[in-house]
């Protein structure tokens, strides 16, 4: 048995999301069941992740959130209505609600320096290569193709980076108005597209 | 209800929340609004029907150390931590030693000992079989944490292999190091060196330390320019302490 030179552990939690039924875990961690929790974290963690990293660009508080997020989860299980609808869809946009709160709590400065200079996955369509609902998703990606183009990136740009109007006309260098209505023109037509 | 009747602006607001683009002020308003169930059942419409774009958002492993960090943090806040903490904690070095090879015979005879005399304090002659687990030298460990605050490290000396196991529950930070001492009777620190804070790793302990270690002193870890304290003492903050105790 060695004793020193030991290598680091391997990490334990780099398998990708799992379309796992999260609703049978959901009601264990109401009931205060740890393994339970931890499986979710297993399943959903790396696209939480991914998806917060995406708004907040800084590691650090895209963790911070996700710890917020799945002690809250702990906390609250039994809050959790199973009618209200997939619990991935749930935990996903918990975790997106919180990380743009944090995003807003930032200061300006911060914001706009962080920004730029990062890199990050395509956002186009040819980036859904593992999806999970592949038929809803073809539906919004055929109503988004509906939009005109600047409704799209906006909308596009809103979702993925959680930016404010303000900053999205900043960065269109159009005024405020105008992007509320681009983007208010193209929610309308969307939720027509999607009802039909 | 149909599309045509519901409140424009309720409407628009529903989405812009759930898109994401108002300001804090105005997220406050929204969420202050989500009281009413039709402007919540509108704000979840609008989620659920954004929801698939996050299919585009590539996965990124999250940080191995987080999950050790929300362990603990469930095991503070649990309904039931009142009266299962200690079984919380073992469950913190259970999550540890089980994914940690070779160290399984001794744990488990270690946590056994411990049941035993947890369950019959008062017993002092222990069965047979613990007794031989007694003649091993016992695991030492230590909860480091911050004043009045959180664990922030787990540290388990294991005397048989000579090294210590440190599981860290915080992240690192930019620029600075974070470095381990014991401070044994005389109170003086000595560094057991500069903790990796990715993961939990184990370290070997210099022979001179290792009577230190499995004592009864304290460790604490500070925080130290990169490379570790250029002094041999500690120059920086102390981010977290905890006594040692034998297991």
């Amino acid at each position: 048995m060695p004793s020193s030179g030991e290598p680091f552990l391997k990490p334990r939690f780099v398998s990708p999301e799992v379309s796992a039924p999260l609703e049978p875990l959901l009601r264990r961690v109401a009931e205060g069941d740890r393994d339970a929790l931890e499986s979710i974290y297993r399943h959903t963690s790396a696209k939480l992740f991914g998806v917060c990293l995406r708004i907040l660009k800084d590691r650090n508080e895209a963790e911070d959130v996700l710890h917020e997020v799945y002690v809250s989860l702990w906390r609250r299980a039994r809050s959790y209505d199973e009618a209200q609808g997939r619990a991935v869809a749930w935990l996903t946009t918990v975790a997106r609600n919180r990380a743009i709160d944090r995003l807003r709590s930032r200061a300006a400065s911060r914001e706009t320096a962080t920004v730029e200079g990062m890199e990050f996955a395509d956002e186009s369509p040819s980036a859904f290569a593992h999806m999970q609902a592949a038929q809803e998703r073809t539906a919004l990606e055929r109503c988004l193709a509906e939009l005109d183009e600047r409704s799209r990136q906006a909308i596009r740009t809103a979702f993925f980076e959680g930016v404010t109007y303000e900053q999205l006309a900043a960065r269109w260098d159009v005024p405020l108005g105008t992007m509320k209505s681009w983007i208010r023109r193209g929610m309308i037509r969307l939720r027509g597209c999607l009802e039909t | 209800m149909t599309a045509t009747d519901r409140e424009p602006e309720d409407v628009g607001m529903a989405a812009e929340y759930a898109l994401g683009v108002l300001d804090a002020g105005e997220r406050r308003l929204a969420e202050s609004r989500l009281a009413s169930p039709v402007f919540a059942a509108e704000v979840r419409a609008w989620e659920d029907r954004l929801h698939p774009l996050t299919d585009a958002v590539q996965s990124e492993p999250a940080p191995e150390g987080l999950w050790p960090r929300i362990d603990a943090s469930v095991s503070a806040v649990s309904p039931k931590a009142a009266t299962a903490e200690t079984s919380g904690w073992w469950r913190s070095l259970a999550f540890w030693r089980g994914s940690t090879a070779g160290m399984g015979a001794l744990a488990a005879a270690s946590v056994a000992v411990v049941m035993v005399q947890a369950s019959r304090p008062d017993t002092p002659a222990p069965a047979p079989a613990v007794q031989q687990v007694q003649a091993q030298p016992p695991m030492v460990v230590a909860r480091l944490a911050a004043e009045n605050g959180p664990t922030v490290f787990i540290v388990a000396y294991d005397p048989m292999r000579r090294t210590t196991l440190i599981t860290p529950l915080t992240p690192a930070q930019a620029n600075r190091v974070h470095e381990l001492w014991v401070i044994p009777a005389d109170g003086t620190p000595r560094s057991l060196g500069v903790i990796g804070m990715d993961s939990p790793a184990r370290y070997a302990v210099p022979e001179p330390l290792q009577a230190l270690v499995g004592g009864d002193g304290t460790l604490a870890v500070s925080l130290e320019p990169m490379g570790g304290s250029p002094t041999g003492a500690p120059t920086g903050p102390v981010v977290a302490s905890g006594p040692l105790s034998r297991v």
